[in-house]
């Protein structure tokens, strides 16, 4: 078999794999992205969170955003039932002395974004691998040296690593190998996700939040989005139970059309006539958490070792912002630190799980508890709710509205010991959390 | 010593300036959610009035469909905070 060597090898070429070789490469690793598709392809996940864009910022790609067509996100307004009410969530950043400021962030066609973020890791250096991880490599000691990646021609080659950054998205390569502890079902399990993308669309009106995100609710569990991704194309999608998608047997796009109309008479006046232009797809179970994603040898990055749900659009920001983590965490683990630990990311997990703790807390709150977040965003803790929204998860946290939200949830999260942020499981099994099984 | 029947006519009084749509006719009894009488925002702003006019701070528990049912089931929730043990 031919072999490759390399420090790092990084599972997938999306925004978590592109970003963590990107941050990578600023501490002057080397990495090998192996990734299976050739870009540009589509991808789900199109709304950046304000800090998200912080991050692009940061990744000093500011300049190459505006050369796309890129809609501008100020906010986002979250639709009632019946259309009727609407609240908004502006996007604000903190500065430096933590006051907020309005700030702007990106919705993206996914298909160019990723395609810029893939094609600037290569340039700043990391080698791109058109293949597909089949399996990881173990030593004789468990730990893990690199993958078996099946290349565009069929053959088969080793890439050898110290390190493996499990960067697959929901296909979670390490964790269906059982190299991660086990992976659980997450609290909006039984939820199932249908998406396209339409013309014609009516956005808001011309102004600075003209292609802001809305979200439309219908009931509890029951809601869609409407993000504009370019000039002439807004994604939408639909949540919903899928037990609901069964029992109408209709197919995915008669299923999104008649529900663009029925779900809320708002999206319906903003979609009178429903042209779909891109495929409809779906994703089914895309909610679970995944235990032990660390450990000699291997890390994961954002959505392969957790996803919650996609309604207040952190899921490009997780991976983005976990990955300049995992970096500094690979660049401490290759000079040697925690060599002799039975997992010397610990410290680096807990840290990552706290922070998408306080999301989940803030999803379930919405949901559970709507009157008791509408006081919180509106009235008691609207500067940290702020805070939430945008992803200021680690400074100054958890802030008294996450302990407010935890205290509504009667939840308890501590950190001290090994069953930290226990999977919640499946909010049809509150007690505990179920093994994720596909199709379930 | 504020009693429920006034908390509720401070209520009512609210409603009948600020609710949309406003019933004809409202009383202690009347389904403030099932008329839609209130909804979230309205909700906010009621809670708010009512805890300047009567110097209470209405803690985020108490934000449960079911205590805006009625104006009977609002003036108890506020009549709660002067007895915290109730």
């Amino acid at each position: 078999m031919a072999e490759i060597k390399t420090p790092v090898v990084i599972v997938g070429g999306g925004p978590a794999g592109a970003a963590s070789a990107m941050f990578l490469a600023a501490h002057g690793i080397k990495s090998v992205i192996v990734e299976k598709e050739r870009f540009p392809r589509y991808h789900i996940g199109e709304s950046m969170s304000g800090e998200c864009g912080a991050m692009v910022r940061m990744l000093g790609l500011e300049a190459e955003m505006g050369r796309h067509d890129f809609p501008i996100k100020r906010g986002l307004t979250v639709y009632g039932t019946k259309g009727r009410n609407s609240w908004f969530v502006p996007v604000m950043g903190r500065d430096d002395d933590w006051k907020l400021f309005p700030q702007h962030t990106w919705q993206v066609r996914r298909a160019v974004f990723d395609k810029i973020m893939l094609d600037a890791a290569v340039a700043r250096g990391a080698t791109l691998l058109r293949g597909e991880a089949v399996r990881p490599i173990r030593g004789d000691d468990g730990s893990v040296r690199g993958v078996v990646v099946r290349d565009s021609e069929g053959a088969l080659l080793t890439v050898e690593s110290e390190l493996v950054l499990d960067c697959s998205g929901q296909a979670t390569f390490l964790a269906n190998a059982g190299v991660t502890g086990p992976k659980y079902t997450g609290n909006y399990d039984k939820q199932i996700a249908i998406f396209s993308q339409v013309e014609g669309a009516i956005r808001n009106e011309d102004g600075p939040n003209r292609d802001d995100t809305l979200i439309f609710y219908q009931k509890k569990y029951h809601w869609s989005w409407f993000i504009p991704i370019d000039s002439q194309a807004v994604s939408v999608g639909v949540v919903i139970p899928a037990a609901y998608f069964k029992e109408k047997k209709e197919t995915k796009a008669q299923f999104l059309a008649r529900e663009l109309h029925e779900l809320n008479p708002e999206m319906k006046r903003r979609i009178p006539e429903v042209k779909l232009i891109e495929e409809t797809r779906s994703i089914p179970n895309y909610s679970f958490q995944v235990r032990r994603f660390g450990g000699k040898g291997f890390l994961c990055v954002g959505d392969s070792h957790r996803f919650i749900d996609p309604i207040f659009s952190f899921g490009l920001y997780v991976s983005i912002r976990e990955a300049r983590e995992t970096a500094n965490a690979a660049k401490a683990y290759l000079e040697g630190v925690g060599r002799d630990c039975a997992n010397p990311f610990a410290a680096h997990e807990v840290q990552i799980e706290k922070g998408i703790d306080i999301l989940e807390d803030m999803m379930d709150t919405f949901w559970e508890y709507p009157l008791a977040f509408a006081q919180m965003l509106h009235r008691v803790h609207y500067e940290e709710t702020l805070d939430i929204f945008a992803g200021r998860l680690y400074e100054r946290q958890p802030s008294n509205c996450v302990k407010a939200m935890r205290g509504l949830l009667k939840r308890e999260r501590t950190y001290d010991s090994d069953d930290y942020s226990v999977p919640i499981g499946s909010r049809y099994h509150p007690e505990r959390a179920n093994i994720w099984v596909a199709n379930a | 010593m504020t009693d429920t029947i006034s908390i509720e006519e401070a209520v009512l009084d609210w409603l009948r300036e600020y609710s949309e749509p406003k019933p004809a006719s409202m009383d202690s009894e009347t389904r403030l959610l099932d008329l839609e009488v209130l909804d979230s925002l309205s909700i906010l702003q009621l809670v708010g009035y009512l805890e300047q006019r009567f110097d209470v701070n209405m803690p985020l528990e108490e934000f449960v469909p079911d205590n805006f049912a009625t104006p009977k089931t609002v003036a108890e929730m506020v009549a709660r905070q002067f007895d915290p043990a109730a």
